[in-house]
């Protein structure tokens, strides 16, 4: 996830748990990302304090009463925002059967609202069936944020499990505004092969080859070994795609740490290397570019140089390419 | 209640801003507190009068 997406999805969390429209927080626009993820927790914390009595004596009541009804009360009274909130306070048995009795159309309003914090740990002991329903729900909403916050909290049986109720797109989309980035790498593993050859082709078909990039290189090497074999398979248009991609939105070093995972497998390298010498010159004059301003990614991207062809080779180690030789700059980040 | 204790990253951005921040912090209470009432009258009204008691009983202690 890119710096300035990372910013929007902290902005319109803590939206969500202000009450307001993210548009509303513009005059944060200059914050870090951590603050803004602080402020949120701070936030959350003064609301739950502020109506702890009331929230304790609402679950206290669902303790006293028929579950149905304690159901019934937490839909029509309290509300998704209330419910979500008091849910802090809920015991895991008490969640668990209170989600079962509550439609997923209710529950998916309710999960844009809780608190992982406090949350998270009875996540693991909602039915998959209940989550399932939520998680549709969701994904119809296209609500990509709230999904892949759920990631890290359910367990890897009914995470599993839930992987296969979500297509392509929700995949890459939820994948990329994920919080914990550490987490791709386990979701990642618990999807079989043909699930990953979907991915691509959904990045191709749908234009989510940004999202696909940013899967590509959050994982670990195991996983990375899957994705080369995926990218390898990939037929020319689509590689031209993916790197013309990593152009416009300025994924240049992750396009080239991807390629370079491809070109150290011993099985593959002739398609990623065939997309790099077809890009235009002044695209691969920019590659070169990002090589020279980063000597890192440079001492990384050495096997790309060597499998170029000479034109490209020339061209990727050329210094001062593009921009000092009065040619049109790297195209502005689009985000 | 206190204003909320922000982040020295958010008071850099100014009075203004933190003076903002803090008046939506006061709303979302303010409003929250407002629902939690509209809550409570709403699940009196809600529950069968058999057990309207009990529930009374617990949620206003």
């Amino acid at each position: 996830m890119s710096d300035a997406q990372a910013h929007r999805s902290e902005t319109l969390r803590l939206a969500r748990v202000l009450g307001v429209e993210s548009e509303e927080l513009a005059f944060l626009q200059d914050a870090l990302v951590a603050d803004l993820a602080k402020v949120r927790a701070a936030v959350l914390d003064r609301l739950l304090e502020r109506s702890r009595q009331e929230f304790e004596r609402a679950v206290a009541l669902a303790d006293k009463i028929p579950r149905a009804l304690a159901a019934m009360l937490a839909q029509r009274a309290m509300g998704p925002v209330l419910g979500g909130r008091a849910s802090a306070l809920l015991s895991a048995d008490m969640a668990a059967d209170l989600a079962g009795r509550l439609p997923a159309e209710f529950l998916a309003d309710v999960a844009t609202h809780v608190d992982l914090r406090h949350v998270g740990p009875l996540i693991g002991g909602i039915p998959t069936d209940t989550m399932g329903g939520a998680g549709r729900v969701l994904r119809e909403r296209g609500e990509w944020i709230v999904l892949s916050a759920f990631v890290g909290d359910v367990p890897a049986a009914k995470l599993e499990v839930l992987l296969d109720l979500f297509d392509g797109e929700a995949l890459l989309r939820a994948g990329f505004v994920i919080e914990d980035l550490a987490r791709l790498d386990s979701v990642v593993a618990l999807l079989p092969d043909h699930r990953l050859d979907e991915l691509f082709v959904t990045a191709q078909e749908q234009a989510l080859w940004r999202e696909a990039i940013s899967l590509a290189t959050h994982i670990g090497p195991e996983q990375a070994q899957r994705i080369v074999a995926v990218i390898d398979r990939l037929p020319d248009a689509s590689v031209d795609a993916l790197l013309v991609a990593a152009d416009e939105h300025d994924l240049w070093e992750q396009a080239i740490t991807v390629a370079c995972l491809v070109l150290d497998d011993p099985d593959g390298g002739s398609a990623i290397i065939g997309g790099f010498a077809r890009l235009e010159r002044a695209q691969q004059e920019r590659v070169g570019d990002v090589l020279n301003a980063d000597g890192a990614l440079r001492s990384r991207a050495g096997t790309l140089i060597a499998a170029a062809p000479p034109h490209l080779r020339t061209r990727l180690r050329s210094r001062g390419s593009s921009a000092a030789q009065g040619r049109l700059p790297a195209p502005p980040v689009k985000r | 209640m206190d204003p909320i204790d922000l982040p020295s990253g958010i008071r850099a951005l100014g009075p203004d801003a933190v003076a903002r921040l803090q008046t939506l912090v006061g709303q979302a209470e303010q409003r929250q507190a407002d629902e939690a009432e509209a809550a409570l009258q709403t699940a009196l009204q809600l529950v069968p009068w058999p057990v309207r008691g009990i529930v009374r009983k617990v949620l206003l202690g």
